[in-house]
């Protein structure tokens, strides 16, 4: 049985206030230790916004994930990547070069897009529960085209992220439900 | 038509809705004797369970159909599959739930992301899993490459190996202390460590076990490098399974033979080698006992495989020995005998020592010998299917 020391020694303390700098440094761990460690890239943060324009790549081809948690805490994050990066990230995590993983076919890469997606909001959404927040992953949805935008949640509150990552770019958009 | 009958040793069922994780655990364990089944859902992977029996569980929580909670829940109630053990694999990481599926009963808890190592690690702690090793690979021979690490905290040691070596196309990287060790072999493994028993506060030993417990170093050849006298380490390094045991001040032939023996390295090129026309066997200036039956061991298969590539000739190369002993000569005979099985024509090469002590023996005072490879080949030349004078030794 593995230990649960590390998990026992501090016991649960009253929820802390949930502050901006707090979802930027959760958001930007997350990103960081999932392109580190499935990518081997580094990742970095570039520029923060609440503008939704800022929240997609226009008429560039690119993929949507999204991935909620429900619980003490809700919320969506989207995670959205342009489509060549998207296959990139799928070489990378699956050892596979450029041609096989276009090869492959779409279904390859939209599900390697959901499973990033997964893992990043997972990170976050950890760092919630780790101070007084518990709430549970939802299952990833992933959308691909052009011209896609994203709607505000009613009441959320919503901070937008750009990261810089290999040359690509990488943009997750936070949901907080205010309640 | 011929089926593949390989059995793998171990079962390991991977339950994750991603395709992208089930193709990176398969990647993963691929180069380990694990056979790898996946299901989608828990609903699957319970029948797979069921069905298969598996010898660990990769769970992952949030899925579709039936979460990996329920169906953990569900292993731990059934009298047939509680007994698997189950390491989650999940986003799911906050205290609160990995406390909370902890407490049904997991061996092991990885959030993703994860490492392939990680996952590698964390699962050699609960089955035995061993490199694949019958693979189709060409085999390592000594003229092959090896990583090395000698840990030994004397620098004269390192450097007396390192000199004593120089001619093996060995890569011997010397480090002082466990850390350096470990960094060593997470960077590199190795293919084979000596590891100093002196080394301060028993470190040795506690390396030796933490080696032992990594996937990567778990069937690594380790030998203790001792002081002749200190019997009482030697003795503690045999206990806990060092694979070899060197002692201090190193007889660095002893060293190499030890080491090849252990790397599982094809040291026949050594003595044997397929020129055109004819099948080559040298021995060394030296023939120790170990070398003698290093040649022993290869005589039959080499010979055969010549004459099944067609050769019928061979020279046999003792110029190079210094001395003539009982051993050498029972070595002789044997490939004489062996040549005349095989209808091989051959010829001896020597030197004027080893000509003249033959003629001291009764047994060889009539072996015919050649001055060099030049004459053997053309003496072989001339031979037609017999090879009177010699067939006689």
């Amino acid at each position: 049985m593995f230990s649960l020391s590390i998990y026992t020694q501090f016991p649960m303390s009253a929820p802390q206030t949930i502050t901006d700098t707090f979802v930027q440094e959760a958001i930007v761990r997350a990103v960081q230790n999932v392109c580190t460690t499935m990518l081997q890239r580094v990742a970095v943060l570039v520029e923060t916004t609440s503008d939704p324009r800022r929240a997609s790549f226009g008429t560039e081809p690119h993929v949507f994930g999204s991935v909620g948690f429900v619980g003490a805490i809700n919320g969506l994050v989207y995670f959205c990547i342009s489509d060549d990066f998207a296959t990139d990230a799928a070489g990378q995590m699956l050892g596979m070069s450029y041609g096989e993983v276009k090869m492959s076919g779409d279904e390859v890469v939209t599900d390697v897009v959901g499973e990033i997606t997964n893992m990043t909001v997972g990170g976050f959404k950890n760092a919630l529960c780790d101070v007084g927040y518990p709430c549970k992953l939802t299952l990833p949805t992933i959308i691909r085209g052009h011209n896609l935008a994203v709607v505000a949640v009613k009441s959320a509150k919503r901070q937008i992220f750009h990261f810089e990552c290999n040359t690509h770019r990488l943009i997750t958009d936070i949901q907080l439900k205010a309640d | 038509m011929i089926f593949n009958t390989t059995v793998m040793r171990y079962k390991v069922l991977t339950v994750d809705d991603s395709r992208t994780v089930r193709i990176i655990v398969r990647k993963a364990f691929k180069s380990y004797d694990c056979e790898i089944l996946e299901a989608g859902n828990g609903v699957e992977g319970l029948a797979i369970a069921a069905k298969d029996s598996p010898d660990l569980i990769l769970l992952d929580v949030t899925m579709p159909v039936m979460d990996g909670v329920e169906m953990l829940t569900k292993i731990k109630s059934d009298p047939q599959l509680k007994g698997i053990p189950v390491i989650m694999l999940t986003a799911e990481g906050g205290r609160d739930n990995v406390l909370k599926i902890a407490k049904i009963g997991v061996r092991d808890y990885l959030v993703k992301p994860f490492k392939e190592e990680t996952l590698i690690e964390k699962a050699g702690r609960v089955i035995d899993l061993k490199p694949l090793s019958d693979q189709p690979t060409k085999a390592k021979s000594i003229f092959d490459p090896a990583d090395i690490l000698a840990v030994e905290d004397k620098p004269a040691i390192i450097q007396q190996i390192q000199e004593g070596l120089k001619h093996m196309p060995w890569k011997i990287h010397g480090v002082s202390t466990q850390g350096e060790a470990l960094d060593y072999c997470t960077k590199t493994p190795p293919d084979l460590v000596l590891m100093s028993l002196s080394l301060p506060e028993e470190s040795a030993f506690n390396l030796f076990r933490i080696m032992r417990t990594n996937i990567k170093t778990k069937y690594t050849p380790i030998f203790a490098l001792a002081v002749k006298t200190e019997t009482g380490q030697q003795q503690q390094a045999q206990t806990v399974g060092f694979s070899a045991l060197i002692t201090k001040p190193i007889d660095l032939g002893e060293l190499e033979a030890k080491m090849c023996k252990s790397m599982n390295l094809d040291t026949s090129r050594r003595y044997f080698s397929i020129e055109p026309g004819f099948l080559m066997m040298r021995l060394p200036e030296n023939c120790s006992p170990a070398v003698l039956a290093e040649v022993a061991n290869y005589l039959k298969p080499k010979f055969s495989e010549a004459v099944d590539a067609g050769h019928t000739r061979m020279i046999i190369d003792i110029h190079e020995l210094k001395t003539l002993h009982m051993g050498v000569i029972k070595l002789l005979f044997q490939a004489m005998q062996t040549c005349r099985e095989l209808t091989l024509q051959f010829a001896l090469v020597g030197n004027a020592q080893i000509v003249s002590e033959c003629k001291g023996f009764e047994d060889t005072r009539n072996w015919l010998f050649c001055d060099s490879i030049d004459e053997a080949k053309s003496t072989l030349g001339k031979l037609g299917a017999a090879v009177p004078q010699m067939a006689s030794a």
